[in-house]
């Protein structure tokens, strides 16, 4: 009997993650409203944010004494909903424009190449960062959804391609050539013999693909670029700076950048190091997924 | 990443492809200006209670004058622009790329050279209880985000060291190395998942059986038979890693402060979030970048193809 442990480590992995999420924000010990304790009393002393980590704040705090567990329970949701919506995006434009650029021709094909093209000269993240700066979307009210919109774009292309490569393989199968031999209309054949054959290896690449989007959000965090349509805050001179609003983990990278620069690690590691733990339940999760669909794990 | 298979097709053919392929470059290219040339002029009005409500709608009579006084320029001046600075963009960014293209080149000579024989000492693993140290720290190093890694080391190089490593050189062998091995982490864990996957898809083919029932040695099926054979799928990989490499050089390059191809197109960008006038895009520095940048790609592409068919004529 050989078990397949990575399909149940991803498993269990992402199974906490998704209660954190849901049910997180309501345990006792976690501060639902983010507040600002900028300074507390301890033993006696009063003690200026950032705080060490202690009982009171496990993974310490920011600098506006904000607590980072709290912050990293609350965002979870709000993370894992961007991931997913970005994932789902991608595969529902990828999916059908891989199956029609299937034969490796035709307009399908050409666009497939071109969004692959596109994307090599200006590689993802800068092309994502270029568009993100574009004051259309910069102070658009739904910049949420337009970042979703852009972050699913720019890699359509190489889902698109996956597809098309499995698609072709698949053509040249001998069931494929009798569906054809019947006069299966080509929504029939997609339907009834591509996607079914297809389904497993999609659905192994879904999950690598949610940890490929969570990595995009923690590179835009590094730069700080936000997804979220932060308030604009006044400043000298008629100009303004924008502050985040939004409590996603690649925000909260972005929040502690500055500390970077004055050599301080602490904060910073926490969000990065959840954004390592669910990237490598996603992994996990994919890598025993394909093992599953192989045979590989199965129970003999 | 994207990742573009090379077929081998016959001269014609081959010509006919390589025209579609200069023309599907064109069209990016003017892609790219057009979203470049974006106004990047936006309204502020403050509300009674004193908000600042931004306005970023998009003044399409603005960007046609904008591509217009762009194209005029351009060909009037013979050049791509300039940059914030009143420079031409050329120098500019062709300064900018060769502080990036040995990283680039060096990234990818490690990734083939430490990555084939990782990947062979994982197949070589995999049949063992030691399978977990060979291709399970593979899959691991590829599985982890690539700034997670970058932090690490920049966090580690700057507090815990006591060979003095500059980590923000931009002048002497640390300007080279770390960049370049920073950069090479992801590609030679990449070529090892190709190297070992390709020896097990070539073990049990009839060529393989044979030669061992000819009674030929086994380091001369391994490395005559199946080495020869894998390392030509091996080598149809250099487009995507280059592409991949491409495009996590901006990281590196802007945690370690240094202005090279992607860390200035990303300024030029000009992503900024104090807004005061944000008219600092530089467009031709971007438009340039994008040129280089695809230039290499294309370079990548033909040397795939020639490496293809080199070993597998052999």
């Amino acid at each position: 009997m050989k078990k397949n442990i990575l399909l149940w480590t991803g498993a269990a992995l992402l199974a906490f993650l998704l209660l954190a999420a849901a049910a997180g924000p309501y345990l006792p010990f976690i501060d639902r409203n983010l507040e600002e304790v900028r300074f507390r009393m301890e033993n006696g002393h009063l003690i200026k944010a950032p705080y060490e980590i202690s009982w009171r704040s496990p993974l310490g705090s920011s600098k506006f004494g904000v607590d980072n567990l709290s912050r990293i329970v609350v965002g979870a949701r709000e993370t894992l909903a961007i991931v997913f919506g970005v994932s789902l995006l991608r595969y529902a434009l990828g999916v059908p424009l891989g199956l029609l650029a299937g034969r490796r021709k035709g307009f399908s094909h050409l666009l497939l190449v071109w969004l692959n093209r596109l994307f090599s000269s200006m590689p993802a993240l800068l092309m994502t960062v270029l568009l993100a700066a574009v004051p259309f979307f910069l102070f658009s009210p739904g910049r949420l959804y337009w970042m979703i919109g852009i972050m699913a774009l720019v890699e359509t292309g190489r889902v698109g391609y996956i597809v098309q490569q499995h698609t072709a393989a698949l053509s040249q199968e001998s069931y494929m050539e009798a569906g054809r031999a019947l006069g299966l209309r080509r929504l029939r054949m997609f339907k009834a013999y591509y996607i079914p054959a297809l389904l497993p290896d999609l659905i192994v690449n879904f999950c690598l693909d949610l940890g490929k989007v969570l990595i995009l959000i923690g590179q835009l965090g590094v730069l700080t670029v936000y997804l979220n349509p932060g308030s604009a805050e006044a400043g000298l001179n008629n100009e303004f700076e924008f502050v985040n609003t939004a409590h996603d983990w690649g925000s909260m990278i972005s929040d502690q950048i500055p500390d970077l620069n004055v050599g301080r690690f602490g904060s910073i590691l926490v969000p990065v190091f959840a954004i390592v733990y669910a990237v490598l339940a996603f992994n996990f999760l994919g890598e025993g997924l394909r093992r599953h669909f192989n045979g590989i794990g199965r129970v003999k | 990443m994207s990742i573009i298979a090379l077929d081998e097709r016959s001269p014609p053919i081959l010509l006919k492809s390589m025209f579609r392929s200069f023309l599907i470059a064109l069209s990016v290219f003017v892609v790219v200006a057009l979203v470049v040339l974006i106004p990047r002029d936006f309204t502020v009005s403050v509300t009674p209670q004193y908000w600042i409500v931004p306005d970023g709608s998009l003044n399409w009579q603005a960007y046609g004058e904008n591509i217009r006084g762009y194209v005029h320029s351009a060909i009037e001046h013979r050049t791509l622009g300039v940059t914030r600075y009143g420079e031409p963009a050329e120098p500019v960014v062709w300064a900018a790329f060769k502080i990036s293209l040995p990283v680039i080149l060096g990234a990818l000579l490690a990734g083939f050279v430490l990555g084939i024989p990782k990947g062979m000492l994982d197949y070589a693993l995999s049949r063992t209880r030691f399978a977990l140290l060979g291709g399970g720290t593979t899959w691991l190093m590829q599985a982890l985000p690539d700034f997670f890694l970058l932090l690490l080391a920049r966090w580690y190089v700057i507090h815990y060291q006591g060979s003095h490593i500059r980590f923000f050189a931009q002048t002497g062998w640390e300007s080279f190395v770390i960049p370049t091995v920073l950069a090479s982490i992801y590609p030679i864990f990449y070529v090892a998942r190709v190297t070992s996957s390709s020896i097990a898809g070539q073990e049990g083919l009839m060529y393989v059986k044979t030669a061992r029932a000819k009674g030929m040695p086994e380091s001369i099926v391994f490395g005559r038979h199946i080495m020869s054979n894998s390392l030509a799928r091996v080598f149809t990989h250099i487009m995507p890693l280059g592409v991949y490499i491409l495009s996590s050089l901006l990281l590196i390059e802007y945690l370690r402060n240094v202005p090279g191809a992607s860390y200035r197109a990303f300024q030029a960008i000009d992503y900024n979030k104090v807004t005061a006038s944000g008219g600092n895009v530089e467009p031709g520095v971007l438009i340039g970048t994008a040129f280089c940048f695809m230039l290499l790609v294309l370079v990548f592409q033909a040397v795939g193809y020639l490496a293809r068919r080199r070993v597998s004529a052999r």
